[in-house]
């Protein structure tokens, strides 16, 4: 059926229908009234039987496009239904990542600038404050502390197969 | 009886049906698509290295966690999201 894709609707239905009524009529012509009068004349009647098989032929045919026709439309009609709700959600899809990203960047506009208003007190104040000069001076950060910190960072490098 | 054979092979090709419907994968955020940074290192001195630049460091690396963790939500919500879009969409 995936040539019937490629004719339009009204054609196809137009043709499904005309294949269809002329089976029917050839049929009830062949079987009720061909009959009495091919058996008038002496040369035709034995094709009789020859007419009543291509009309029935001609019937099925016609009924197999016509259901051809109507699945086909009917498949046409789901797919359509689908589409619409496929495109209706992408659409919802977009809005939605839009508020997504939005709120990412929000929030991660706020955790940067606390981060740096802590460093900035840190400069600002904490450095002055007595005590913690004292402590600075006096009490250095030994190497191996820096160097398990340092460690500690790159954790994520053993499961990624680096070290 | 081969070329019955044959019309009937011909008649089961009006039942291959290819179903015209195309759903395009959803798209992400832009700003989750980003890489989370790697956490700062503190370069060690001789004399050892101030408590404030450990601390400032320490904060660096708290805001770099907090960043990733909300990479992180922001995709588990973007999931959640089309999962439920895509979801009512008959199937």
């Amino acid at each position: 059926m995936w040539i019937l894709h490629l004719l339009p609707d009204s054609l196809l239905e137009l043709i499904v229908n005309a294949v269809l009524i002329l089976g029917i009529v050839l049929t009830l012509l062949s079987f009720f009234v061909l009959n009495r009068i091919l058996r008038l004349i002496p040369g035709l009647a034995n094709y009789h039987t020859v007419i009543q098989v291509v009309s029935v032929l001609i019937l099925a045919a016609g009924l197999y496009f016509k259901g051809g026709y109507v699945t086909e439309m009917m498949w046409r009609e789901e797919v359509a239904k689908v589409q619409a709700e496929l495109d209706k959600a992408k659409a919802k899809a977009a809005e939605v990542v839009v508020q997504i990203e939005e709120k990412v960047v929000f929030r991660d506009r706020v955790i940067k600038e606390k981060g740096q208003t802590i460093i900035q007190y840190v400069d600002r104040e904490v450095v002055k404050k007595e005590e913690i000069v004292r402590y600075i001076e006096n009490c250095p950060v030994p190497t191996e502390i820096i160097n398990l910190h340092n460690e500690a960072t790159i954790l994520n490098d053993a499961a990624k197969g680096k070290k | 009886m081969k070329k019955l054979v044959l019309l009937s092979c011909i008649l089961i090709v009006g039942c291959a049906k290819p179903v015209p419907v195309t759903m395009d994968f959803p798209l992400a955020p832009a700003s989750l698509l980003k890489k989370c940074e790697e956490l700062k290192q503190i370069e060690p001195r001789a004399g050892g290295v101030p408590i404030t630049e450990l601390l400032k460091t320490v904060v660096e690396n708290y805001t770099l966690y907090h960043e990733c963790a909300n990479k992180v939500e922001g995709w588990s919500e973007w999931y959640e999201s089309m999962k439920k879009i895509y979801g009512e969409v008959k199937k």
